[in-house]
């Protein structure tokens, strides 16, 4: 093909160009742009405001998170067991109970039999009951010595004795809940983020991590997932879409069902895979020359090529209303 | 500098200002390419400016999406996208079929030739019946002025594959043309 005949399609074409949107549709867009322009101004207001709201509670709660974690991890990293709740008990603060200044036997006897610690979780109870008795013994006179210390052993035994039941239901309640807690964190992380060390801990069995992510259920649905993302690639058959020019997933239309083939890289659109998975970590494979395919679940299979996962697929159902 | 002066992404960024003006000039010049790159894509005039209309709409309703580098670009690929779309969802008649109908009356009949041939009807009808891949590099390049590379990127493929399909084009085009050339 020459250059003549190249430059005479272009100008036969550039002949053609004659046809144009009505004056209708033009104004149509320009009332449409001229409003949205208005409305631009104060466009930035409403997501501002919610973003400094936002903000200030997500503040808000990581601190009292923040707070209440620390007291519990404190706690964990000293005692975690019943005999240690001992050592707690004797390396906590105390509170000393004060010797009457103007001390007679019996004041000093009463004060003797006195525990001389007392646990930091009763303190505000317990040391304001022991300060009355103290108020009191200093009062005490000679005959009535012998009442009043049975008395005072008394209350101090109960209290004692209360004081440390609740202790240990406070701090396994504690411990518990931030086990729960740390489980739970780890939890999401391995999801997440699972390492190759972690594949490999014996002590957890390997896990199949794979989330399929909310997936679209409508045609429309599907196709607002791909809107706006660069480099997608639509034709009548379905729509690629690319992470710079690496493949990350591909639709395909089919009869009936959409297949979904997620490649490294589909995290960007949720897509949540374990790209270190093994075909040993699954079941139901079949092996070919070139690959390797295992049924994850119901819905999704992985295939695998020379051992790492290629790509994940599944299917979706098409709801499409026909017109 | 006046708004003929001014670069596209400038004017749409001066529209996101407020500047209805900026709209304007933007507004002028897009309107009929992009208008024509419909029609020439296989669209209707009623589908053409349905999906003309829809395609501003995400103009000026989700600048967000824009990321700034190439507004030509861009838009071109706003109105693909909903060309591509409309014709998935048209359940009346498949591409396929509207392109074999297209073919058919490419073909010279024996009133047209008796009536003597008018190539730019002729030239409309052949652009219809390439191939879509080809269609839209051609159009993308002749209507558009995008170059091969951005065409490439727009299509995610590479640049080879863009120079081997209008080529393709090119010479469909001179078959089908030949008695107009």
């Amino acid at each position: 093909m020459n250059k003549n005949d190249h430059y005479a399609i272009k100008a036969l074409y550039q002949q053609t160009r004659t046809e144009q949107p009505s004056a209708e549709l033009d104004r149509r867009i320009q009332h449409a742009a001229y409003k949205a322009a208005t409305k631009d101004k104060s466009r930035w207001i409403w997501p501002l405001s919610t973003a400094a709201i936002f903000m200030l509670s997500l503040n808000v709660v990581l601190n009292l998170y923040d707070v209440e974690q620390s007291s519990v991890e404190d706690l964990i990293e000293e005692k975690s067991s019943a005999k240690e709740l001992k050592q707690i008990q004797r390396m906590a603060p105390v509170a000393v109970m004060k010797k009457p200044q103007q001390s007679s036997q019996a004041t000093i006897s009463s004060a003797e039999s006195i525990p001389e610690t007392i646990s930091p979780f009763a303190e505000r109870e317990h040391s304001k009951m022991e300060i009355d008795v103290v108020r009191d013994s200093q009062m005490i006179q000679p005959d009535q010595l012998g009442n009043q210390l049975n008395i005072v052993s008394d209350l101090e035994l109960k209290t004692k004795k209360r004081t440390e039941k609740q202790q240990r239901q406070i701090l396994q309640s504690r411990m518990s809940l931030a086990r729960e807690k740390e489980q739970r964190n780890m939890g999401m992380s391995q999801l997440q983020n699972l390492k190759p060390s972690m594949m490999d801990s014996a002590s957890e069995p390997p896990k199949k991590t794979l989330m399929t992510p909310e997936l679209p259920e409508t045609l429309q649905q599907l196709l607002d997932l791909a809107e706006g993302l660069t480099g997608e690639q639509r034709s009548e058959e379905g729509i690629r879409i690319y992470a710079g020019k690496r493949l990350i997933l591909s639709l395909t239309r089919h009869e009936g069902h959409v297949l979904f083939i997620a490649y490294q890289g589909s995290e960007e659109l949720g897509v949540q895979v374990d790209w270190l998975m093994e075909p040993n970590n699954a079941t139901e494979c079949e092996s070919t020359a070139q690959y390797i395919q295992c049924q994850l679940n119901s819905r999704v299979s992985a295939r695998f090529i020379q051992q790492k996962l290629e790509s994940v697929r599944w299917q979706q159902p098409i709801k499409e209303k026909n017109k | 500098m006046t708004s003929t002066q001014l670069t596209d992404e400038s004017l749409y960024a001066a529209y996101q200002g407020g500047d209805k003006a900026a709209f304007d000039g933007l507004y002028a010049r897009y309107r009929q390419p992009l208008y024509l790159f419909l029609l020439r894509r296989g669209h209707d005039e009623t589908a053409a400016e349905d999906i003309f209309h829809d395609g501003w709409m995400k103009v000026i309703h989700q600048p967000d999406k824009f990321d700034g580098s190439h507004f030509r670009g861009w838009i071109y690929q706003v109105m693909r996208n909903l060309s591509i779309d409309y014709f998935r969802k048209s359940t009346l008649r498949s591409v396929e079929q509207l392109d074999q109908e297209r073919t058919e009356s490419v073909q010279p009949s024996v009133e047209r030739q008796q009536e003597g041939i008018d190539c730019l009807d002729l030239m409309k009808n052949s652009v219809a019946a390439l191939p879509m891949e080809q269609r839209d590099v051609f159009l993308l390049k002749e209507e558009a002025g995008l170059s091969l590379l951005q065409i490439a990127e727009l299509m995610a493929v590479g640049k080879e594959t863009i120079k081997s399909r209008i080529r393709y084009a090119m010479k469909q085009l001179k078959q089908m043309l030949a008695e107009c050339l």
